[in-house]
């Protein structure tokens, strides 16, 4: 409870309207402090910038701010200051004061590191609660809340609907645009105008929805409900309101020796004391014997802290004929015991019940469930999509539509606009939430990522092979393409697949320096381990590989 | 910049040019990084090691210097040694500069290494995969040994495959540990072990 942290200027700031409030709605009855409103005014002012100094003076001193209890006596000390400051201001403009005169700075010693005490727990550590409830999310929680919570198809259906309906949305207006022009007579002020077309489609409207789809992935911990998670911490931790009780003594004290006599304050406080001791120890004894009845019992024994004096003030005011009952008062008294209570519970939650919170707030993460991270990880692989797949086709056509128009090469654009129609129509569900790559895809992905260094051609006459001989046959000729190009610098490379007795008989040509008989690189051993009958022929020509590859 | 992982290309492009570098293509094949050089004939080509299936950025970086013998090359990658990208990769052509995403401390480092690529694109400079890390005391057959082990071989295969006998092979394999300090354990399995160095090279701890 008493880790460092009390002293801040951000606390100091925001005690300020506290303080107004404070000397001047409880420092003297009311119609007394309007009709000296300016004087009172001054005593906010200056007795805030008194109390400015030993707040400033106890920052400078590491010693007092590395430890949480040294801070706390420190505020002692500034609230000390702070009700001297109230009271000496006070005198001198001649204002009138609660009697003795050392209540006031009595009250404020107990006050003012209760306040920042407040100021701490219910406002500063909504930061630190925050922190801790995403580290908790992002480190933790986040597989075991989807392993927790199985993802359901239904969801993950519509998600993917959603999803895939806006990229369709976003792509189908080029890709009609582009479908038009496949196939079709154009002319270079066509090209310009689709480059110019393609362009302003990337920036206006690919991009954002890519981007908007990469944001989603970003891991987003569930809304952090601060304030539930403030009351369910109170009442599911065991309430601290006992440590109030001596605070509202004082502060009861003080308060209605505003406008009644000290005897008839000190008493009604005492009164107030002794039920609400009463209260505690009875809270105290039965707590620990009624297990499952604890939150409802922190809430009771609450409510009775304030209920009960409320209840017996009346029989208590008999006694006093000549004072009449404030509710004003009342409500002001209850709600700083209320306070109190809420703000020792959260501060003890937050420090020495640090389980029953992570507990607490793992309630929250749990019930997010796993759709935001199923959404997170669909937005995510489209994104990738879009942003690779579809945007470098799109920027690879856009820069050989600009070539094509500068070169008056209307092949060129004519072969790049049908290139990317082939690409706009696929179905682009297989390609991102396919899990496995068809064999077909896999030859084009060769021949797509070595296009540039080496022209790839890979046929596949009519046969009836399996998707994994294909597959397989597709890792072959990976190594033997890069074989070639890294070491024989091959530009032209072809492969055949077709059948022989029955088996796959691939023919794979290259037009590479002629292989060096030698040792075995990693790329022929893969070779040699899934191919039989392995040929090989190499002249001025080339190289020549023929096996044959078990179904 | 030739980088096939659009965020990061996207970002370091970005980044490059609020350093006042003028990056004039970003580009996610090599198809692209070819036609990028024909149109604006860049003076340095920034190529990341690993991108997917087909060419790595260093087949890339060879045929951008057959076609410009001047072009300077910077080759980033995020494995500690990238030999462990694949036994069968080309050299890095002569002055390139080999940065280690991992060991990156700041954007200017990157300009830095740019422009000493730019004006002495052919400078010798020592081509130490990693100077700093123990992979560098592992033998080419040692890293192609480790690259199998870690794709899961067993010893008889990678045996065979080699043409050589298991028992040298698991002598290459104990040298393998004792070069990256993995101590024989009773309760832990070493091959496993020489996995994660694996990856750990390779900049994927697990």
């Amino acid at each position: 409870m008493f880790e460092a942290g009390f002293l801040k200027w951000r606390y100091f700031a925001i005690f300020f309207p506290i303080h107004a409030i404070i000397v001047l709605f409880l420092s003297a009855p009311a119609n007394k402090v309007s009709t000296n409103f300016s004087k009172w005014l001054l005593v906010v002012v200056g007795s805030y910038l008194i109390t400015a100094i030993p707040f400033a003076l106890a920052m400078n001193f590491k010693w007092i701010t590395d430890d949480g209890r040294r801070e706390f006596i420190a505020l002692v000390f500034i609230g000390m200051v702070r009700g001297f400051a109230i009271l000496d201001i006070g005198l001198l403009l001649d204002l009138p004061q609660t009697k003795p005169y050392l209540l006031r700075p009595l009250n404020s010693a107990v006050n003012v590191p209760l306040w920042f005490m407040i100021l701490r727990f219910l406002i500063g550590s909504r930061n630190e609660f925050k922190e801790l409830f995403n580290e908790l999310y992002v480190r933790n929680i986040k597989d075991r809340v989807s392993k927790v919570v199985p993802a359901k198809g239904k969801v993950q259906e519509s998600e993917i609907a959603k999803i895939e309906a806006r990229v369709l949305e976003t792509l189908d207006p080029l890709r009609k645009n582009i479908e038009n022009l496949a196939g079709a007579q154009m002319s270079i002020a066509d090209l310009e105008r689709e480059r110019l077309i393609i362009q302003s489609f990337i920036e206006e409207k690919l991009r954002p929805l890519s981007h908007e789809l990469w944001r989603q992935q970003k891991i987003n911990p569930p809304k952090l409900h601060y304030i539930r998670n403030l009351f369910r911490v109170t009442f599911v931790t065991k309430s601290q309101f006992g440590y109030a009780i001596i605070p509202s003594f004082i502060f009861g004290v003080v308060g209605a020796s505003t406008f009644e006599s000290f005897a008839f304050a000190w008493r009604h406080s005492l009164l107030h004391l002794v039920i609400q001791v009463i209260v505690f120890l009875g809270y105290e004894f039965l707590y620990e014997r009624v297990d499952s009845f604890r939150k409802y019992l922190n809430i009771f024994a609450v409510f009775l802290c304030i209920a009960i004096p409320y209840a017996l003030d009346p029989f208590f005011l008999a006694n006093y004929p000549s004072t009449s009952a404030n509710s004003g008062a009342e409500i002001v008294a209850a709600g700083w015991f209320l306070l109190l209570s809420l703000t020792f519970s959260i501060a003890k939650s937050q420090t020495d019940f640090r389980k029953d919170l992570i507990a607490s707030l793992l309630i929250d993460l749990e019930k997010s469930g796993s759709k935001e991270n199923s959404n997170a990880d669909l937005a995510a692989k489209y994104a990738k999509y879009l942003h690779g797949d579809i945007q470098s086709t799109l920027s690879s056509t856009q820069m050989q539509l600009q070539q094509a128009s500068e070169q008056d090469d209307l092949k060129l654009g004519t072969t790049s606009i049908e290139k990317l129609a082939s690409v706009l129509r696929r179905d682009h569900h297989d390609y991102v939430i396919g899990e496995a790559i068809s064999p077909i895809s896999k030859f084009q992905q060769i021949i797509d990522a070595w296009d540039g260094i080496a022209t790839i051609s890979i046929d596949v006459e009519d046969g009836e092979f399996s998707d994994a001989t294909l597959l397989k046959v597709a890792e072959v000729i990976e190594e033997l393409v890069s074989n070639a190009i890294r070491h024989g610098g091959a530009t032209t490379i072809s492969a055949q697949i077709g059948t022989l007795h029955g088996d796959m008989h691939v023919t794979f040509q290259d037009n590479g320096a002629p292989k060096k008989s030698g040792k075995a690189g990693m790329g022929s051993s893969l070779v040699k381990n899934q191919a039989l009958n392995l040929q090989s022929t190499s002249d001025l020509d080339g190289n020549r590989i023929t096996f044959q590859m078990a179904q | 910049m030739v980088e096939d992982d659009a965020f990061s290309r996207v970002a370091l492009i970005d980044a490059l040019k609020l350093q006042r570098l003028h990056v004039v293509a970003g580009v996610s094949t090599a198809k692209e990084a070819l036609e990028a050089q024909k149109k604006f004939d860049p003076s340095v080509a920034i190529c990341d090691l690993d991108l997917g299936v087909g060419p790595t950025g260093l087949d890339i970086a060879q045929v951008l210097r057959q076609r410009n013998p001047k072009i300077g090359i910077v080759m980033l990658t995020s494995y500690r040694d990238p030999r462990l990208a694949g036994s069968d990769l080309p050299p890095l052509p002569q002055g390139a500069i080999l940065l280690n995403k991992r060991e990156l401390q700041s954007m200017s480092t990157i300009v830095m290494q740019i422009i000493a690529a730019a004006t002495s694109p052919l400078k010798k400079r020592k081509a130490d995969w990693s100077k700093s890390h123990k992979f560098q005391s592992l033998s080419d057959t040692q890293i192609a040994i480790l690259i199998s082990i870690a794709d899961g071989v067993p010893t008889s295969k990678i045996a065979e495959e080699r043409g050589v006998s298991e028992q040298a092979i698991e002598k290459t394999i104990s040298r393998i540990c004792k070069n990256l300090d993995i101590p024989q354990l009773k309760d832990k399995n070493q091959r496993i072990q020489i996995v994660r160095a694996f990856f750990y090279g390779a900049g994927r701890e697990i």
